[in-house]
């Protein structure tokens, strides 16, 4: 039972947690540049529409709204259940002083209160466009039921999706709480339900593909909000589906709640499962039954835990020490990796798009997975190995030497990375239509790749460490890597991986990119800096671009052998200098 | 009348016993000082008795409220954790003030009351600043006085002084003797056995889960065979360390 004046004690919860917010994103001004660019974009984008498109809108004749904006707004309530359950599964599982608001309030005060905090969030984030749609339909279509029935919509909308991606997030959270199975593979199940939600969500926005778009989706009631907020303009929705999205809209948050309620009680009141603890028992139990004192008389409890990835026996005791405790970092503060999944996301899926759009799937899937698998199997263990020490990196810096360390560093991403790529790129390869022979180089190029981006990663990581944890949301505070480390290993990892690739499957294109970046680029360049007069710049431009034309002249073997053959040495011969640097960084670090 | 009573409170985590039969019978308006060193359970028992965890087996009652019914039992405790529950990015008022909002208290009368505590903390100049901005024992002070602000029947401390300077923790110990006087319950978990002497009624120290042993703190430094006394630390040492003399000794009081 909750007090009775809960629901009063819900709101002011929910606008505290949300004045909470504010506070904690004005004091990080990077962030909140990022956020007023994701709030501000979209409305001046829709103002600068609305300006130009004015005179269009007021004289526009009446007309029906169309399956495709119904099931795009469906979409976009999808995605933000996704986003919101996201955000409640990874950082919002648990109210900050809980033991404060548990012994102060009811569960379903501090639930619902949280809800509200949310809805204030995504208000916040979407209210300035609501606005200005708000305005496009009471001055430009003349209809002033829009002042409410807008800013309702968009209520409605956000509470909805807000509960719903809530019960979802609520739930993974229950499930990692009380599943020693989900607990222990989080990280795994976790990748692979974001990569099926934003693969679905691309789906959707491509028609081409199997015919599935948006417009498949304007059965579902979510999508129905904009007949509530076209109601008193020229635009003709259906009347049905407008009492049809409030009525599932209130149940939806009615049902929602309740769900809410009965998940966060007993996920807030229940000794989460300890991953580790059975297997820990059944291989004490082996231990006892075979009575083989382990190696060294080394307790295996590590071992254990990072099953089941195994660090062969065959890796040295101190490197296989580190190796298991870099994959085990890894495994067990898996927040750290949402800075790596940003960027893939990021770049990956307007590539995916592309492939998808143009109809070019099978041809991108190999390229970019021999560039994509190296890259995180670089960037997944030791992109920050000295901050991730922490404070025992003093422990760590006298008990083990930097060969051994940079070593043990390196293992995880090699007995990661290498298998992945070569399974990936060659599972990529059969759908593509490449022949035999690019199918193996590109999985023999996989595979140096992925030696190549892990050996330099320890280097790059300890030359752009990061000790300060940084504050996502609310109070928790997580140790990503900096983003230099991840920018300068990308661009150490991709690029010259990208123009392997390219060499690889398209050789006529990679020999136009290699004249380019090594002629024509600095050619220009230099003719650019040099300005009119700069006659002994001239020449060196001049001879710039004679070697961009002698490449493009090269026949493919060549380009393939020279090209190819320069860029896979330098790879080699800078991961054997970024790897004794490694370890000379390691040797002479002096703790501040 | 009891404060807080418990039959045979357990409370396992998977194999691991924390807390084994504890049983408790303490008096309204009495302190209770909770010792036993690092893991012994004190943390477990006070978040069993605050409805925060849930018992393996055994039953128990915080002013007259079952620790299972946690409606109930709101309104009657007050918990300060060992980790003060504070909320960074807001002032001191705005903190204390949201805390009596959502006990329902009055804003008026609360007012006045937040005024005086802060007074009596030396908070008063500083209240308009954020916590984030405070010192550890600011803080303290701050968690102390949002646990007591809505006047509970019961009150649980987890190391309130720690973290403080002499005169606050002085201020505290007042303050705990001051609680018990108006008939207040005080449940006080330390490892600052000093203070346990000072304001102490009954002490209980616990050990692997065990309540080892349960008396007034004169009568646990009087050491009955031989008539010598012992300061608390002493005894307490004597009962949680490897000494001999204590194997295979019921003390359990």
């Amino acid at each position: 039972m909750a007090e009775p004046e809960w629901p009063r004690n819900a709101l002011r919860v929910g606008v505290f947690e949300f004045r909470r917010s504010i506070r904690a994103l004005w004091h990080d001004k990077s962030r909140l540049g990022f956020v007023a660019l994701g709030v501000l974009i979209p409305v001046v984008v829709l103002i600068s529409l609305t300006l130009v498109f004015a005179d269009a809108i007021r004289d526009a004749e009446a007309m029906h709204v169309q399956s495709a904006v119904r099931g795009t707004i469906a979409l976009f309530w999808l995605f933000g259940v996704y986003i919101v359950g996201q955000r409640t599964v990874s950082a919002r599982t648990h109210v900050d002083s809980e033991s404060l608001m548990l012994t102060t309030v009811s569960v379903r005060t501090v639930a619902v209160g949280l809800l509200v905090a949310e809805t204030l969030r995504v208000l916040a984030s979407v209210g300035p466009s609501a606005f200005v749609l708000t305005g496009i339909g009471v001055i430009l279509l003349g209809s002033p039921v829009s002042l409410v029935l807008v800013p309702g919509a968009v209520l409605l909308f956000a509470t909805t999706l807000v509960v719903t991606g809530s019960t979802l997030g609520y739930a993974a959270a229950w499930l990692v709480s009380t599943s020693r199975f989900v607990a222990r593979h989080k990280t795994v199940l976790g990748t692979v339900a974001s990569l099926l939600g934003v693969g679905g969500y691309f789906v959707f926005l491509s028609p081409q593909v199997s015919g599935v778009g948006p417009a498949v989706l304007s059965w579902f009631p979510m999508g129905w909000f904009v007949d509530i907020a076209i109601v008193g303009t020229r635009f003709i929705g259906s009347q049905i589906r407008a009492v049809g999205v409030v009525v599932a809209g209130i149940a939806l948050f009615a049902a929602g709640g309740m769900i809410v309620e009965r998940e966060t009680a007993d996920l807030w009141f229940t000794e989460p499962v300890d991953p580790e603890s059975r297997r820990s028992e059944r291989e004490s139990e082996t231990e006892t039954a075979d009575e083989t004192p382990s190696e060294g008389g080394r307790s295996d409890a590590l071992t254990a835990a990072v099953a089941p990835f195994v660090v062969p026996r065959v890796v040295s005791v101190p490197v296989r020490y580190v190796a298991e405790w870099a994959l085990l970092r890894t495994r067990r503060d898996p927040n750290r990796l949402m800075f790596l999944i940003i960027p893939l996301f990021a770049v990956g899926s307007p590539l995916l798009s592309m492939g998808v759009q143009s109809g070019s799937v099978g041809e991108l899937a190999a390229p970019l997975s021999v560039v994509v698998i190296p890259w995180l199997a670089g960037s997944l263990f030791s992109m920050n190995p000295l901050g991730d020490e922490g404070a025992v990196l003093p422990v760590t810096l006298t008990a083990v030497s930097g060969r051994q360390f940079v070593r043990g560093l390196m293992v995880p991403g090699l007995f990661v990375g290498v298998p992945l790529a070569v399974v990936v790129t060659a599972i990529a390869g059969a759908i593509s239509p490449y022949p035999l022979s690019e199918r193996i180089g590109l999985v023999a190029l996989g595979v140096y790749l992925t030696c190549i981006a892990v050996t330099i990663t320890p280097a790059i990581g300890m030359a752009f460490p990061r000790f300060s944890a940084i504050s996502v949301g609310q109070s928790r505070d997580i140790l990503p890597p900096r983003m230099t480390a991840i920018i300068v290993h990308a661009a150490f990892s991709i690029l010259p991986g990208a123009l392997l690739a390219v060499l690889a499957v398209a050789p006529s294109t990679g020999r136009t990119v290699l004249a380019g970046l090594v002629g024509v680029v600095p050619s220009l360049l230099i003719e650019w800096f040099a300005g009119a007069d700069g006659s002994l710049l001239m020449g060196t431009a001049e001879w710039f671009m004679n070697v961009g034309n002698a490449v493009q002249a090269l026949s493919i073997l060549q380009v393939r052998l020279i090209g190819g053959g320069a860029v896979l040495a330098g790879g080699v011969l800078i991961s054997i200098l970024l790897y004794r640097n490694a370890i000379r960084r390691f040797e002479q670090y002096s703790l501040a | 009348m009891t404060a807080i009573d418990t039959t045979g409170l357990t409370k396992r985590y998977g194999e691991a016993l924390a807390v084994d039969g504890l049983d408790l019978s303490i008096p309204d308006g009495t302190v209770y000082g909770f010792l036993g060193p690092n893991g012994a359970g004190k943390t477990t028992t006070m978040r069993m008795l605050t409805g925060l965890t849930s018992p393996t087996s055994g039953t128990g009652s915080v002013a007259g409220a079952a620790i299972t019914d946690r409606d109930e039992l709101r309104s009657h405790i007050g918990y300060l954790p060992e980790d003060p529950p504070l909320y960074e990015q807001a002032t001191c008022y705005e903190q204390l003030d949201y805390v009596a909002g959502l006990h329902g208290l009055p804003s008026d009368a609360i007012q006045d009351r937040i005024d005086e505590l802060l007074d009596e903390f030396d908070l008063a100049e500083d209240a308009g600043t954020r916590i984030a901005e405070y010192s550890k024992g600011m803080r303290q002070k701050v968690a102390y006085i949002q646990t007591v602000l809505h006047d509970p029947d019961v009150v649980l401390l987890d190391e309130p002084t720690s973290g403080l300077d002499p005169r606050a923790a002085r201020t505290i110990r007042e303050m705990i003797t001051d609680l018990a006087e108006s008939g207040t319950t005080v449940f006080l978990s330390t490892h600052i056995l000093p203070v346990v002497e000072q304001v102490a009624d009954t002490v209980g120290i616990l050990y692997d889960g065990d309540l080892v042993a349960e008396d007034a703190p004169d009568t646990l430094t009087q050491r009955v065979e031989t008539g010598q006394k012992q300061t608390l630390e002493e005894v307490f040492l004597e009962l949680t360390g490897t000494d001999p003399a204590m194997d295979g000794g019921d003390t359990n009081g």
